[in-house]
Formats: structure tokens, C-alpha cells, sequence
């Protein structure tokens, strides 16, 4: 009776052993699960990492190559692409001088001469003002909505040859 | 970036592109003169029966030349100071520039031709 009271208690504890290493089995098995959750978050933590390290090294290129054009600017500034006004005149002389000598070479009929009966020279500049005075900058380097316009126009009058008294 | 031949936006003092448009005008009336002339010989030649009727060829000349440009003002150092220099708005200088049409100056010029001065004399 003893005996079949041992196999008895022995068969229960068995059965109650069984029951635990099932549940650490499951355990293990999540256990498991997460980690290769773990694993995979692992994985895109350290592709993002990588991934992030390429584009800090592009920004970097970009705030060097950002940082030598403001040197270049820097050094550039000093220097103004500008004219005086008085330059300006100078050209529209030098224009009308060499534009009316070269229109005395048309042939000329019955008399007629071709003179220069117009010239207007519309300007689309930049203005600059500093000590030395106003000064034309650079179109180029100024948004066309910026721009000043400046307008000469200049136009031909017929002229009377009054002779002397007879 | 494209390739740039610099011919095609060639940038020059004013007058040297003006110089060249006045010689392109004087060369277009001689030549319209000289083909009247060889008209007028070339009548003689083949019909010298209206030659000394008098019939003269037409002649032609211009009335009005309009010369509208639309031009690029850029300011280069020359002799130590800048100068104002121009090139020619075309495609290749909006492209290679990215230079809008609004920028653009324009040179406007009127040639015509007029009679003599008249000479006035004035009486005692």
C-alpha cells in the first residue's frame, strides 16, 4: 500500500513537472520571439545609423563647400562690380561719336544725308550708393524685379544755316 | 554645364557693336546703289533703244532704319577701373547666365535721311 502510494505521489510530481517545463517552454518560445524582435529592430536601428552617418557626412561636404563660397564672397565683396553715372555718359558719347561717323559713309543722293535721328539707350542696372557717390552694379547679380531703369533719349533737331548779309 | 562658345555672347564696348550695325547699314545702301547702277549699264547694253528714250532704272534707298537691341550691361575691369561693356540677349547667354528677359537694357536707334541744311539769308 506504502508502495503504491510513493508511485502515486511520484506520477503527480512528474505531471506537475511536466505542467512547469511547459510553461518555461513557452516562455522560452516568447522569450524568443522578442528577441528576434529585438534583433530586427536591432537591424534598422543600425541601417538608419549607417544611413544617417552617410548623410551627415553630405551635409558636412555641403557646410564646407558653403563655408569656402562665403570665404570666396567675403573676399569678393570688397570689390563692387560698380560704375559711376559719368561712365555712363561717356559711353553714350562715345556711341553717338562713332555711330555718326560712320553713318557719313552711307552714300548720299539728291543731297539726302542720313543722320542719326533718334537714339534712346534704355538702362536696366543696379544702384549703389556710397561715399564716392551713386553707382551702377551689376545687373547679373540682382533680381530683374530689382533692377533701376535709367532712360537717355536724345533725338536729332534740323538746323538753319543763316548766311551772311549780302 | 554646358559648353559656352563665347562668340555667341560676345561682350563688347557699345560702340564697337553700334560701329558694326552703321557699317552693316552703309553696306546694305551701297550695295542697293551699286545693283541700280549695274541695272541702269546693263539697260544700255541690252536695250539701247530705251536708254535714249531716257528710262532710268529704280533706285532705292532706305527711308527709316529702326535698330531696336536688347542688351546685357556688365561692368569689367579695364586699365583698373571698370567700364561698362555689353553683350547681345540671346538664348545662350539667358541659358548659360540664367539671366531673365526682364533684366535686359535696351539701345533704340533712328536713322533717316534728311535734305540739306536750308540756307537763310537774311535781306538789308
Amino acid at each position: 500500500m506504502r508502495r503504491k502510494d510513493n508511485i502515486e505521489k511520484i506520477i503527480k510530481e512528474y505531471e506537475k513537472l511536466k505542467e512547469v517545463v511547459k510553461e518555461k517552454d513557452l516562455t522560452i518560445s516568447d522569450l524568443k520571439k522578442r528577441l528576434e524582435t529585438i534583433e530586427r529592430n536591432l537591424k534598422t536601428v543600425m541601417d538608419e545609423n549607417t544611413a544617417l552617418k552617410k548623410a551627415l557626412a553630405e551635409r558636412e561636404d555641403i557646410i564646407k563647400r558653403l563655408l569656402d563660397e562665403i570665404q570666396k564672397l567675403k573676399a569678393t565683396k570688397q570689390e563692387i562690380r560698380a560704375i559711376p553715372l559719368d561712365e555712363l555718359s561717356e559711353t553714350l558719347k562715345r556711341t553717338l561719336s562713332s555711330l555718326t561717323e560712320k553713318i557719313e559713309k552711307i552714300p548720299k543722293r539728291e543731297g539726302l544725308r542720313y543722320i542719326v535721328d533718334s537714339f534712346v539707350m534704355e538702362i536696366r542696372s543696379g544702384i549703389h550708393a556710397d561715399r564716392e557717390g551713386i553707382k551702377l552694379v551689376q545687373p547679373r547679380e540682382i533680381t530683374p524685379e530689382a533692377l533701376s531703369t535709367i532712360r537717355f533719349s536724345i533725338k536729332a533737331i534740323p538746323t538753319i544755316k543763316i548766311a551772311k548779309e549780302k | 554645364m554646358t559648353e559656352v562658345d563665347f562668340e555667341e555672347i560676345l561682350i563688347a564696348p557699345l560702340e564697337d557693336i553700334v560701329k558694326k550695325i552703321a557699317d552693316a547699314i552703309a553696306y546694305a545702301q551701297t550695295e542697293l546703289d551699286r545693283s541700280a547702277l549695274e541695272l541702269q549699264k546693263n539697260l544700255k547694253q541690252r536695250y539701247p533703244e530705251l536708254a535714249e528714250l531716257g528710262y532710268l532704272v529704280t533706285w532705292y534707298h532706305m527711308p527709316e532704319i529702326d535698330v531696336e537691341l536688347k542688351m546685357v550691361m556688365h561692368y569689367e575691369r579695364e586699365e583698373g577701373k571698370f567700364r561698362p561693356f555689353w553683350a547681345p540677349f540671346n538664348a545662350k547667354y539667358k541659358t548659360h547666365f540664367s539671366f531673365e528677359a526682364e533684366g535686359t537694357s535696351v539701345i533704340k536707334i533712328k536713322i533717316r535721311p534728311i535734305p540739306p541744311p536750308v540756307s537763310l539769308t537774311i535781306p538789308k
